[in-house]
This record gives structure tokens, sequence and C-alpha cells, in this order.
């Protein structure tokens, strides 16, 4: 039974916690307001900093999370010392002796009282997937290309973007196409830096630009004819299987 | 039969005296903070009639 009651006096507690700071440091209120008035700035800076720094401490009583009783003791404490320093004149040592008994006095006034654990940080934003990294590369070249006037650098750019496209669609075909990402986007990348950056096309380019423009067709084909490969081992494997297990 | 092995540990339950710690926290609030601003706002009243 008094297990009980403690617990149901922790849970209001717990519920209100932090309210009570401040009312321990209402009188710091009125000898701000008298030194405000009196032209004591040194009291209206202590009552000021003592006061301010109590809401703080019970605003982050108020949070609840774990560790936020221990900061909110700091708060107090320095609360207390700067406001015994500045306000109520209590010299150097004074306000020291009085900041650790603040510093304590609030842990122990809110011992025993539930702290939520603190949340968990954000994971941490997933690595932009290779064909999204590619085709963000690709979009740059395309950006270029039609500022540059080359056909053959579009021709190329939306022959790559067909392969993209084929790669969205079946993510698994991504290993074959690996390095024809990272040879052709690549050189592709550098012709274009070189005609932006002002160089002449020289002759050789557009025989080469046709090349990877055939080159992309081409892959786009290899993967479509393995696809169709497979399916025929499959087609040709459960027939088998259909015939064995007498189904045929 | 309730199942029981999964649920998260529970802390422990808070000693019967922590209600004297409170108030000995509280109390000891009482003559550190409460008492500085009593003593600013007698500063402070000094001030006024110095």
């Amino acid at each position: 039974m008094p297990q009980r009651v403690l617990g149901a006096w922790i849970g209001l507690r717990g519920r209100w916690r932090g309210y009570g700071l401040p009312i321990f440091a209402s009188p710091l209120l009125l000898s701000g307001l008298l030194g405000a008035i009196g032209g004591e700035e040194k009291i209206a800076l202590g009552s000021a900093l003592g006061f301010g720094l109590t809401l703080l401490a019970a605003r982050v009583l108020r949070r609840g999370r774990e560790g936020d009783i221990r900061r909110a003791s700091w708060l107090v404490a320095v609360a207390t010392g700067l406001a015994a320093h500045y306000a109520a004149d209590l010299g150097s040592i004074f306000p020291f002796i009085l900041a650790l008994g603040a510093l304590y006095g609030t842990r122990l006034s809110y011992r025993a009282l539930p702290e939520a654990p603190a949340p968990e940080p954000p994971p941490p934003p997933e690595p932009p997937s290779p064909v999204a990294e590619s085709r963000a590369r690709l979009a740059r070249v395309q950006d270029e290309a039609a500022r540059l006037q080359v056909p053959g650098l579009r021709d190329v750019a939306s022959a790559m973007g067909g392969v993209l496209d084929d790669l969205d669609a079946h993510p698994d075909r991504l290993p074959q196409a690996r390095r024809f990402l990272a040879v052709h986007l690549d050189g592709l990348e550098r012709i274009t830096g070189r005609l932006a950056a002002g160089a002449t096309p020289p002759a050789t380019l557009d025989p080469l630009l046709a090349e990877l423009t055939r080159a992309a067709g081409e892959l786009r084909e290899t993967l479509r004819r393995h696809e169709t490969e497979n399916l025929e081992i499959q087609v040709k494997v459960l027939s088998d299987r259909l015939r064995e297990e007498g189904f045929r | 039969m309730s199942e029981t092995r999964n649920l998260p540990d529970s802390p422990p339950p808070a000693p019967l005296h922590t209600p004297l710690v409170w108030a000995w926290g509280s109390a000891l609030l009482t003559a550190t903070l409460w008492l500085t601003g009593t003593i600013a706002v007698v500063q402070a009243v000094i001030g006024l009639f110095d």
C-alpha cells in the first residue's frame, strides 16, 4: 500500500515537475524590479540572470528526458551563483557554496522521477542508388548537350537514358550494366566538359559518339536477350519437371 | 499462463524514504536559491533608500 501511494505521488510529481522551481526564484522578480527602479544595474542584471536561468531549468525539467534533471540542476546552480554574486552582492566565495547547495537541492528534489530515454538519432540518409546517381550525371550531360548544339551528343545521352530506363524497370540487370555506365558515362562527361570549356570538336568525335550510341543500344538488346534466354531456360526446366512428374 | 519473458525491465521501485529526500532537496533549494533572492530584495530595498 505505501509503495502504491508513493508510486502515485511520483506520477503526480512527474506531471507537475519543474513548475516549483520559479517559485523558489520568485524573490528575484521583486529584487529585479526594485533594482531597476532604484537604478541598481548589478541587482537588476543578477536578478534577471537568476530568474531567467531558473525558468530555463524548469523548461528542461518539463521535457523529462534522460539526463534532464542533471542539466536542470546545473542551470539552477549557475542561476543561484550569478544571482548571489550580482544581485545579493555576496562576494566570490559564498555564491559558489550557494550554487553547490542549489545543485544538490535540485537533484534531491527531483530524485526518482521517471525520465524518458533520449530519442534515437535519425538514421543517416540512404546513399543514392547507382541508377539515380547516373541519371543525375546524365541530366547534367543532357543540359550541356542542349546548350552546345552537338546532335551526336544528344543522341548518346538519349540512348544512355534508355539504358537507365531499362535499369529502373529491372534493377536486377544493374550488375551487368555497371561497367558500361562507369566507362561510357565517365567518357561522355569528360567530352562534354571539354566541349563546354570551348574545345573544337575533332573529326573523330562524331564516329565516336555514333559508336557510343550504338553500344548503348546493343547493351539494351543484350540485356533483353539475357532475359529471354533466362525465360527459355525456365520454361524448359519446368516442362522437363512436369514430364518427369508424369503431368504431361 | 502469461508470457513475461520479453517484457522490458521495469525500473526498481523507489525507496519509501524518497519523500524525505525531496523534502531535504526543497529545504536546500530554499536555503540557497530562495535565500539568495531574499537577500537580493533586501539589497535592492537598501539601494532604493541609499
